[in-house]
């Protein structure tokens, strides 16, 4: 967890994994932003969960004597994939339950002017469907999807005297950098390639998905907590809106490497479902519309 | 789950026709949903390729009210069958409908299209009109025997009716855009993931007939690039006439040796000297010049044609056939 503070604004940001790093660098480059505190939090022990906490509000309350004008939670943490079982999700949505109700009484001290950003996604929450827009009804059918839904639900329900609640759900996330945590398919397919190590794919070659650049993903939410100050519950889609299949990924891949990937197919039908947005209904999202410009500098990224 | 439907138009001169077309493919999506619930005209994309009118900004007006229009520019003029696989790589349809932007191809052929591609058990199926609609007989004849020419010469018995009036598996039609090369003829390209390909008639009227400007977007020049992407697509017979040839030198010229030497030996005296051995030579060293020169032509044809995206095998599922031809009844 990460304390960022200037004079009119104050920043909570949880979760430092694959989204959380480029929008810490973007946070820190906005006018005024300084890096207050970090700590590491105990996601297994709810005992050093509160502690950390405790140690956390101290802190700002003593640097900010009176209230701040804006103040900002953000939520990009999850530990549970999409693969993930029950029991996981119901000890995540635990976790993530006890911080927001800690934190709502506490916020009232410190702003009039509280918002709350949550990173959601948009493949657990509608699996299986095609041309996903504002009026498609959300449709969780695993584990990982039910525990998105349910954090939203969960954050409008105990959040309900903030300002503005921001619930952002996000295609396939795409990071150039590969170096922890889930890799993703791309980077997992080049990195293979590079070692000339077989790729199992587990689904069809067929099979659509949609990915959005993690950079990009930031700066829509810099943008939303710097500029626009959105007040009720809004929702977002945040996809690029260029279905892709692997088996362009592939091509892609074979041209800028001159390289044929070697690939292992699991057909799993669970995970042979279309994902794709409309595009009409998207947020503007750069770079993550040109999958051949994102591919290639993942390849740079990985030969560097 | 809905089966969807897209539809991809390349523009390069539509604006005279691009309002109506919106408006039919708003009344097809219309039409299509309430007459089957589970099937959806979910997406129109039009791929703007360097138009030479206001097409643009057209669509991008018509887009605003729409959301399931999609609007894509190429940067530069690519030519329609790039712009057709652009369109297609952006589409997320279980089915793909390629059409023109001049109201040749009308949306209302969408679903009998579809119902005949599934009748038949196509993955592929053309449009055609029931009589020719470019007003120029010239025109339309050269372009029927310079395709029945080049069906015989590849071996692919599908290039007569290629059209750009196309109902196409969606996944089939997405791999054939992803490896799609530079220079290639898109419908060869469909012609290596699938056998699955045919055709109908359909009552198409050409509108630019009727408005008195029947003007293709191709010139001269256009029509011949575009032919030469198709023979430059498709791997010609006559290239294993050449092997054919050198061989048939090569052994005419042993043949020819060893019937010199026996009449030598028979004690029968050459008429002209030196004669045979010059035509010997030259049949022996042509034939085998030949011969290998064939030889690399049909290897360097096989790397074009992997570098222009031929796979070495597709995996295809048609499991949701069963479900549409049951919405559509017996068929």
């Amino acid at each position: 967890m990460k304390i960022y503070g200037s004079d009119t604004d104050l920043i909570l940001h949880f979760g430092l994994g694959l989204l959380g790093r480029p929008l810490s660098r973007m946070i820190i480059r906005q006018k005024g932003m300084k890096l207050l505190n970090k700590y590491k939090i105990q996601w297994n022990s709810s005992k050093s969960l509160d502690q950390t906490l405790t140690e956390a509000f101290g802190c700002v309350e003593e640097l900010y004597c009176q209230k701040v004008q804006r103040m900002h939670i953000i939520w990009t943490a999850g530990k549970a994939g999409f693969l993930a079982s029950s029991d996981e999700t119901a000890k995540e949505f635990s976790i993530y339950e006890h911080i927001l109700k800690t934190i709502s009484n506490w916020s009232v001290e410190v702003s009039n002017e509280r918002y709350f950003y949550l990173l959601s996604s948009a493949g657990g929450l509608y699996e299986g469907k095609s041309c996903i827009d504002s009026h498609t009804k959300i449709q969780p059918s695993r584990p990982y999807g039910e525990l998105k839904a349910k954090q939203e639900k969960s954050a409008q329900d105990i959040l309900e005297g903030f300002t503005g609640i921001g619930l952002y759900r996000t295609s396939s996330v795409f990071s150039l950098n590969s170096d922890f945590g889930r890799r993703g398919l791309i980077n997992t397919i080049i990195k293979n390639t590079q070692m000339q190590r077989p790729t199992t794919i587990i689904g069809h070659p067929s099979t659509l998905r949609d990915y959005i650049l993690d950079e990009d993903i930031a700066r829509i939410l810099i943008e939303d907590i710097f500029e626009r100050n959105k007040t009720g519950v809004h929702t977002h889609l945040l996809a690029s809106g260029r279905p892709i299949s692997i088996i362009e990924i592939i091509n892609l891949i074979s041209q800028y490497m001159n390289r044929v990937p070697r690939l292992i197919y699991s057909f799993n039908k669970s995970n042979s479902e279309n994902i794709t947005f409309r595009p009409s209904s998207l947020r503007n999202t750069g770079s993550s519309k040109e999958i051949g410009y994102l591919i290639r500098r993942a390849l740079m990224t990985a030969q560097s | 789950m809905k089966i969807l439907l897209s539809t991809v138009t390349p523009v390069y001169q539509g604006a005279s026709y691009l309002k109506d077309l919106v408006e039919a493919l708003e009344s097809a999506r219309k039409a299509i949903t309430d007459s089957y619930v589970e099937i959806e005209l979910a997406e129109c994309i039009f791929v703007i390729d360097e138009s030479r009118d206001n097409s643009g900004e057209i669509l991008e007006s018509l887009a605003q009210e729409r959301e399931w229009i999609n609007v894509i520019e190429l940067s530069k003029n690519y030519g329609q069958h790039p712009a057709t696989v652009a369109g297609i790589l952006h589409s997320s349809g279980q089915w793909v409908f390629t059409l023109d932007e001049d109201l040749q191809h009308h949306p209302d052929h969408i679903l009998p299209m579809l119902k005949d591609c599934l009748a038949s058990n196509r993955d592929v199926y053309y449009a055609l009109p029931i009589k020719e609609s470019h007003s120029s007989f010239v025109r339309d004849s050269l372009a029927l025997w310079f395709k029945k020419i080049i069906a015989y010469l590849s071996s692919n018995p599908h290039v007569p009716v290629f059209s750009s009036f196309r109902c196409i598996r969606g996944s089939i039609a997405r791999a054939a855009a992803a490896t799609h090369g530079v220079d290639t003829y898109f419908d060869v390209s469909l012609s290596w993931f699938t056998d699955r390909i045919g055709y109908g008639r359909y009552k198409l009227t050409d509108k630019r007939n009727q408005s008195g400007s029947s003007s293709s977007g191709y010139s001269l020049w256009g029509l011949i690039r575009h032919g030469k992407r198709l023979v430059l697509s498709s791997k010609l017979k006559f290239l294993r006439l050449i092997i054919l040839m050198g061989v048939l030198a090569f052994l005419f010229s042993i043949a020819y040796s060893f019937w010199i030497l026996s009449k030598l030996y028979m004690g029968e005296e050459i008429a002209i000297q030196g004669w045979s051995s010059t035509i010997i030579s030259i049949y022996f060293f042509g034939g085998l010049s030949c011969l290998f020169l064939g030889i690399i032509i049909e290897s360097l044809s096989e790397v074009l044609l992997k570098s222009k995206g031929k796979p070495a095998f597709f995996v295809v599922d048609r499991s949701s056939d069963k479900k549409l031809k049951a919405i559509f009844g017996s068929l």
